[in-house]
């Protein structure tokens, strides 16, 4: 039962993201957002197999209800339909393909040979409470660093997005 | 057939970080190149995630909950970069970022 | 929370800078930039009184995140340094700035928190918060002319490689956490004696793999110096100066300590490759700096060869090599600031930073011909100068190895090679100073005075750096102390 979980949504979220990137019938960023985001809700599904649930939701809560809604709201403002025509270059799309496709191998052997699995039986829960113990134990630094990024960021988003200058 | 392990999910993330940085490197928009990476970095907390399962160690997850974070953060300031170009040059293509010849 | 003292107190600068702006008129908001380098100076000098503990060895924080060392507490001075400096700079810029020049400085302060935390960073997850901290200030420090489409298309190509580059580190990241089970240097260190054969596991050594090439770009080493030309050219000149000295150096602080105190038995069978890396980033660099008419982008091509430099100390993998690293960025540090000052300086009415803006500067303003003739001369490794006994070093170390694998005799003779390209374009920008003939412009340039002091001050840390090595080179070796790798690996198990 669970195994036939995880290969439907291991093959939904590959197929969701092979969209994202090279999809045959449309060049639309739309799309390959909309799709973007079923690969993300998949994905907190595969979270929800691997009992993290608290991942689970702030995957779906800040990638596919904030991220992605950024990311839509900013297609919808630049209006990007001439670019849709423009071609992939041969020579750069295999070049690509070719790197791309050794790393692929790179991964898959080294994971394959890896093989240590399953020695132990998993307990771990990624529950609430016991990742907020430790983010405000052990973590508490680089949670506090990630303050001041937000910060920065808020801050960087503001000048460069502001419409007047002086 | 093997019962689903650690391997599985490990060769998913591997997938999706490729297709990912096929995306980074073939497509030409900016925003399905950022996307892509976002895919890229998905990826990676699949991995984190897994890992954090089968070792029976819940840093993993916490890495990934900075991972979000920080997406979000780069997100919005690259969100507001490709605007703030767009408005200047009317295009978000690559290959229109030529003000500095080489 | 003794041990992040400095951090701490520039962070708060950093917020008051922040707050300040809203009770500075608009035409003084300029002068705030002073008043942050004087307090970061004041936070320089009570590093020297502050943190007396270290003398009696490392101190840890935060479940072993923080570590407060010699090679610490060498490199958030490093860091305060390039930032009093290059806020320096920032007020001489400031009138190329349309809006929010007190953003501006804060923003750099916030890139400084980054890159101390960078310094004392003992765990992976700190390493990617704080080189995130570090990247996403510069995607904004970068496009901060967002009149000018140069500094924008600076500021998205910095941006997309970036996020590239912080996608690897992550991926390895995780690698590493799964096959170790551990982020925290000491306990993968620990790891790898208690079980050698994970030293020749696929998926770990994949790991190492994607966070050095996550730590190269910072450095910007080949194959990822792609984004440094263009976004050294499009970028506003105090964050290119910044960016070339700050980020470069947190890249190189956290590329010492994964390779030499996490996986040291990765870095020793890896000696070949960073042989290899570091003599094509070298023969790159200089080879492509050859045709370059543009000073920003020459110093740019200049900077990957100087990430070569570096990773020669890398490639020789011992304390001599270390230490060589350490010396050889502080005279880097002055070099390069004292470079991007003047041409700050002199771009300052034109909008124009190609290599004839030079032309007759000498009789504009005999100072900065002076402090930019030292500083190419010093970049171009002549004694008696910083850049010399930097170079010496490094390749001393090297030979030194040279030894164990012929391999490093080689690197010493693409390094040489390198070096003596390098003059050529070194010299096209004196030539360009002293020996243009169509010299139109004659007015004086006016420099302010702390724009004169922080010029004076890196003329002065060039010369002594080069003809008094014996107090700073005694003060790198020290600092390079803490990456000492313990025999048995039990030697940290205590602190």
């Amino acid at each position: 039962m669970h195994d036939a979980f995880f290969y439907i949504f291991a093959i939904l979220t590959v197929f969701c993201a092979v969209m994202v990137v090279a999809n045959p019938v449309s060049r639309s960023p739309i799309t390959s957002a909309m799709f973007l985001v079923l690969t993300i809700t998949c994905m907190a599904a595969l979270f929800v197999q691997l009992h993290a649930f608290f991942l689970a939701a702030v995957q779906i809560l800040v990638y596919a209800g904030a991220v992605m809604v950024l990311f839509l709201f900013v297609i919808m403002l630049l209006d990007l339909k001439e670019e849709e025509r423009r071609r992939i270059k041969a020579v750069s799309a295999g070049l690509g393909t070719l790197a791309v496709g050794s790393i692929l191998f790179l991964i898959i052997k080294s994971t394959l040979q890896f093989g240590q699995a399953g020695a132990i039986p998993p307990h771990t829960e990624g529950s609430t409470a016991s990742l907020g113990k430790l983010l405000f134990s052990n973590y508490v630094l680089p949670f506090e660093i990630l303050s001041l990024l937000l910060l920065v960021a808020m801050v960087g988003v503001i000048l460069l997005s502001k419409k007047d200058l002086k | 057939m093997k019962p689903v392990g650690l391997e599985h999910y490990l060769v998913v993330s591997g997938l999706l970080f490729c297709l990912g940085l096929w995306g980074v490197i073939v497509r030409r928009n900016l925003l399905i190149i950022y996307m892509s990476l976002e895919l890229m970095l998905n990826a990676a907390n699949l991995a984190l995630v897994a890992f954090s399962r089968f070792n029976n160690k819940l840093d993993g997850q916490v890495m990934v909950f900075f991972v979000i974070t920080v997406a979000a953060a780069e997100v919005a300031v690259g969100l507001a970069l490709i605007v703030a170009l767009y408005r200047k040059k009317q295009s978000a293509h690559v290959e229109d970022l030529t003000t500095m010849k080489s | 929370m003794n041990l992040m003292i400095l951090e701490l107190a520039v962070v708060v600068l950093g917020l008051g800078i922040l707050l300040g702006d809203l009770w500075t008129a608009a035409h003084q908001k300029h002068l705030l930039g002073y008043a942050a380098a004087a307090l970061l100076g004041v936070i320089l000098l009570a590093s020297f009184f502050g943190l007396e503990q270290v003398g009696s060895g490392p101190a840890y924080a935060f479940n072993n995140m923080l570590v407060l060392d010699g090679l610490a507490v060498f490199f958030k001075r490093f860091f305060l340094i390039a930032a009093i400096l290059v806020l320096l700079m920032s007020v001489e810029f400031s009138n190329r700035i349309q809006s929010g020049i007190s953003e501006f400085y804060c923003l750099i302060l916030f890139a400084l928190t980054g890159m101390m935390f960078a310094a004392s960073a003992n765990d992976f997850i700190m390493v990617f918060v704080a080189l995130e901290l570090i990247s996403v200030t510069f995607y904004v420090l970068n496009s901060f002319q967002r009149n000018r489409l140069a500094s924008l298309e600076a500021g998205i190509k910095y941006l997309i490689l970036s996020a590239l580059s912080a996608a690897f580190l992550v991926f390895g990241i995780a690698l590493v956490f799964g096959t170790t089970t551990f982020t925290n240097f000491a306990d993968i260190q620990r790891a790898l004696v208690a079980n050698p054969a994970l030293a020749g596991n696929g998926l770990f050594l994949l790991g190492v793999l994607m966070i050095i090439v996550g730590l190269g770009f910072k450095i910007a080493a080949f194959p990822f110096q792609i984004w440094a030309p263009d976004v050294y050219q499009g970028s506003p000149t105090p964050s290119t100066a910044f960016l070339a000295v700050g980020s470069k150096a947190a890249g190189i602080v956290l590329l010492l300590r994964v390779l030499f105190v996490a996986v040291p038995a990765v870095t020793q069978h890896w000696s070949k490759l960073l042989i290899i890396i570091s003599a094509i980033t070298i023969l790159y660099g200089n080879l492509c700096a050859i045709p370059q008419r543009n000073l920003k982008r020459l110093l740019g091509y200049s900077s990957i060869s100087n990430a070569g430099y570096l990773l020669l100390g890398f490639a020789a993998l011992s304390q001599a090599g270390k230490a060589a690293i350490l010396y050889y960025l502080a005279g880097y540090l002055f070099t390069v600031v004292a470079a991007f000052t003047v041409i700050c300086l002199v771009t300052r009415d034109r909008d124009s930073d190609d290599i004839t803006v030079l032309a007759g500067l000498h009789r504009r303003s005999p100072l900065l011909a002076m402090a930019l003739t030292m500083a190419m001369v010093s970049l171009a490794g002549i004694p008696p100068l910083a850049g010399f006994f930097g170079k010496f070093l490094l390749l001393k170390a090297v030979v030194e190895q040279g030894a164990t694998n012929s391999a490093y005799y080689w690197l010493v003779g693409i390094t040489v090679f390198g070096v003596v390209i390098s003059l050529y374009y070194y010299f096209g920008v004196i030539r360009a100073i002293y020996w243009s003939k169509d010299v139109t412009d004659f007015s004086p340039i006016t420099v302010s005075w702390p724009a004169k002091l922080s010029l004076v001050v890196c003329m002065a840390a060039i010369l002594y750096l080069g003809l008094l090595p014996g107090k700073p080179l005694k003060l790198s070796e020290d600092s390079a102390l803490a990456l000492t790798t313990p025999v048995s690996g039990s030697k940290q198990l205590f602190h």
